[in-house]
């Protein structure tokens, strides 16, 4: 299960504000969101609550389950930063 | 810091959180989903993760205030119970119980204690003109519930997990969490499941809300004819003869609905509710054919006109094509308390009739839309003091405007809240209220509403400001202050000083009387599980294994059987479809619609909630907006019969045609009744729009989902 945030992501953060787990980053508060691509969900914390796919401006947010096949990965990319990060996903 | 855990108390999701507490100063740090909770945590949101904001609100109200003029000034509790308790007196003395009225809101809802003592206090008091939130949320569903099965608290809970067709009217589960007299805990995320694995899933609704948009087909019906399309389902059923014999169930009446399908024509039906015939023929064999299927109807159905008889309609249907306390159907939950002797402990069925329109209660309660008329029309039995708690009818309610009026010209007000809202700005009396979060409950009604026999003691995790009073505590002092009798029961008062003295004298504070009494005493009396057991699970419990069959068990009909046919719901069904249909003046149709971070009038005094905006705006379509030169952004008036509003218009082409939406519970003030701030308020209060003397003449619910209303550009 999960959301995933995909390349057309604008950085603009409002995900970050409705998200009520914290469970996507960076937010505009950590140093790495001034040079970060993109933002990304983290699969083992997300509620699967829809509401950052809701305020998203540029539709960039996904259920895993319903990403199109050309953006399947992006389920992978997003579980993928948390463990690079080093948190456990 | 410490971490407590306990569960959220704002919807009937109930989800298990985790609360880091600073116990130095006494403050939440973060409140957090409880992952270790078996049962329900998946549907927290940011109503629970900020819900200590007002817990720390700058305006909460931490001492009862007396009004002076126009402000109000700190006083203690025992000045507060004297005047108040010599106050009602003299109303009682003069002009008889009934001349004090009350109103409780959905907050009180899912605190035991508070709402066990809140009755107690008006059998105390002895009136019958109680006003709840029921009369504006879900009262069709407990007068189906005592038509057709005799108890007007039995709930039958949607069985997700192995459910072949959802037919979900009027419900936006995806905002919702699936709940409302019922508790899914993840639900739509487990109907999305079920849809990946072939289920069918057909959402009802005029607005193509995110629910609706991911179903497998979406039906744009018209708003407040709910009723007319499962009518016409029924009647597809029964003319093709595709109804299946109940299980679970003996049903009386088929023959009376048979006869009420057969009057009703299919075509008629179709062009009320907006859906083509052919339409409803295909969702009615989808929905019969099925290996396992529900109906399920929530406020988009309620609360209208026909509302009543939409629930009615819903139900027949599940109970026609035997979709009732069967696996994948919806299932009756007995939970751990006796729910008949609940009822006839805090919902006797009265005898007591409004004054003015003569109508019955329903569970123990009249109806908000009757308020403002029974405090202005002189008379006996006028209302002359009202108890105001947790609850803000001005905004909730329809009309709000005729009750803020009314409350005006009370000899007594009296409110019991965290802070000074819009239908309290009146009050004589602002009484401080406690936040769940402080507050340790166990709510045996809860039981019956789950899907899986579960059950969680809910801790505190903060101490309520000094010097405070817990609200049962309140309803205790004033009622002893009063000299009546708490619970309106011989010797109640004494017992009560009693025990005090012994708990006095032992040192051992749970001996004098608290909720806790009732609390075990329920939980003993239901013999199902052990309040020590219950204590032990700090995470929640599922005590047993889901188990069909039950409802049967519980009928309270007098011949055991399921009255499928009222004689009050068809000479309605019949009304109804006598009715005629459209509106010149007001053409639009405006509904209603829930937002996941706001819960009726409740939460907007909090900051944090409210992202990434605060305010309400009217959703129309874009045909809509452009016969009226209204363009996105615009400023507009919205208008009906009762009243008017001006607020910005969202041109959405989710809008079916000639729907417009607002969501309720927004506009209310927030008074700063301690000091000298400016109100502060958000959004736009859309019930003034809605009229208080059209309703469901069987729920006493008003038409927020079908007000009449017109749109026009705000120039300049």
């Amino acid at each position: 299960m999960a959301y995933a945030i995909t390349q057309t992501c604008c950085n603009d953060a409002v995900c970050v504000e409705v998200c009520p787990v914290d469970c996507i980053h960076p937010t505009p508060a950590e140093p790495e969101y001034a040079t970060a691509e993109q933002l990304y969900i983290d699969p083992g914390i997300c509620v699967d609550c829809n509401a950052c796919l809701e305020v998203c401006p540029v539709d960039a947010i996904y259920r895993s389950q319903n990403l199109p096949p050309n953006l399947e990965r992006f389920a992978d990319i997003n579980a993928g930063y948390f463990r690079e990060a080093g948190v456990p996903a | 810091m410490k971490t407590v855990h306990t569960h959220c108390r704002i919807c009937l999701a109930t989800c298990g959180i985790e609360v880091d507490v600073d116990e130095d100063a006494n403050r939440v740090h973060q409140i957090r989903p409880d992952r270790r909770n078996p049962y329900t945590w998946y549907d927290f949101c940011r109503k629970g993760r900020t819900a200590n904001e007002i817990v720390e609100h700058p305006r909460r109200i931490r001492s009862p205030m007396r009004r002076v003029g126009d402000r109000y000034v700190p006083a203690t509790y025992e000045e507060a119970t004297e005047d108040i308790a010599a106050r009602l007196n003299r109303v009682i003395d003069r002009h008889g119980p009934d001349a004090v009225g009350s109103y409780h809101g959905n907050p009180m809802g899912f605190e035991f204690s508070t709402t066990a003592f809140w009755t107690g206090l008006l059998d105390a008091i002895g009136t019958g003109n109680r006003f709840w939130v029921g009369s504006i949320d879900t009262n069709d569903i407990h007068v189906v519930a005592e038509e057709l099965y005799g108890n007007e608290l039995i709930s039958l809970v949607p069985d997700i997990d192995r459910c072949d067709c959802l037919l979900l009217v009027g419900m936006d589960p995806v905002v919702s969490k699936f709940n409302w007299a019922e508790n899914n805990p993840g639900g739509w995320n487990r109907v999305l499941e079920r849809q990946r694995q072939g289920a069918d899933v057909i959402v009802v609704d005029p607005r193509r809300s995110e629910s609706a948009a991911e179903a497998r087909t979406h039906v744009a019906i018209l708003p407040g004819q709910d009723w007319a399309l499962l009518l016409g389902m029924i009647k597809v059923v029964l003319e093709e003869r595709r109804e299946h014999p109940s299980r679970a169930l003996r049903l009386d009446g088929l023959a009376e609905i048979r006869s009420l399908a057969a009057e009703a024509d299919l075509d008629d039906l179709a062009a009320r509710c907006g859906v083509d015939a052919e339409a409803i023929r295909d969702l009615a064999r989808r929905f019969a054919t099925a290996r396992t299927a529900m109906c399920v109807t929530h406020t988009g159905v309620a609360h209208n006109e026909f509302g009543t008889i939409g629930e009615w309609f819903g139900a027949v249907l599940n109970l026609i094509t035997d979709r009732i306390d069967v696996p994948g159907g919806r299932r009756f939950e007995r939970g751990y308390v006796d729910i008949s002797l609940v009822m006839k402990m805090f919902a006797p069925s009265g005898e007591h009739r409004s004054r003015l329109r003569n109508l019955p209660p329903v569970v123990g309660f009249h109806s908000l839309a009757e308020l403002p008329d029974e405090i202005t029309t002189p008379g006996d039995g006028q209302i002359r003091a009202v108890l105001l708690a947790f609850g803000n009818p001005v905004v909730s309610g329809p009309d709000g405007g005729a009750l803020d009026a009314a409350l005006s010209q009370l000899d007594l007000l009296v409110a019991v809240d965290l802070v000074q809202r819009e239908s309290h700005r009146h009050a004589d009396w602002l009484i401080p209220g406690t936040h769940w979060l402080e507050r340790d409950d166990l709510h045996p009604l809860l039981g019956n509403l789950q899907e899986q026999p579960y059950v969680m003691y809910a801790s505190r995790a903060v101490q309520r400001p000094e010097g405070v009073m817990e609200e049962w505590e309140f309803f205790t002092e004033l009622a002893l202050a009063m000299d009546r009798n708490l619970f309106g029961k011989p010797g109640v008062n004494r017992l009560i000083r009693a025990s005090r003295r012994l708990a006095a004298l032992t040192g051992r504070p749970k001996l004098a009387m608290n909720p806790e009494w009732l609390q075990r005493l329920l939980v003993l009396l239901g013999r199902r599980i052990k309040f020590a057991d219950i204590l032990e699970h700090e995470h929640g419990w599922i005590y047993d294994e889901p188990r069909y069959g039950d409802l049967a068990g519980v009928l309270a009909t007098p011949n055991k059987k399921v009255r499928l046919a009222p004689p009050r719901f068809l000479a309605d069904a019949r009304r109804a479809l006598a009715a005629p249909a459209g509106d010149g003046e007001f053409p639009l149709m405006l509904v209603n619609k829930r937002a996941r971070e706001s819960m009726n009038s409740w939460l907007n005094e909090s900051p944090g909630v409210h992202r990434p905006r605060r305010m309400t705006v009217v959703e129309v379509h874009p045909e809509d907006a452009a016969a009226r030169g209204i363009s996105n952004g615009d400023l507009v008036r919205l208008s009906s019969q009762a009243g008017a509003v001006e607020l910005r218009a969202e041109v959405s082409d989710a809008m079916r045609p000639g729907v417009v939406c607002v969501p309720h519970g927004w506009g209310s003030r927030v008074f700063d009744a301690g000091g000298a701030g400016e109100p502060v308020a958000h959004g736009v209060n859309r019930n003034l729009l809605v009229d208080r003397q059209r309703i469901d003449a069987l729920s006493q619910t008003p038409a927020f989902n079908s007000t009449g209303v017109r749109l026009d550009p705000v120039e300049g």
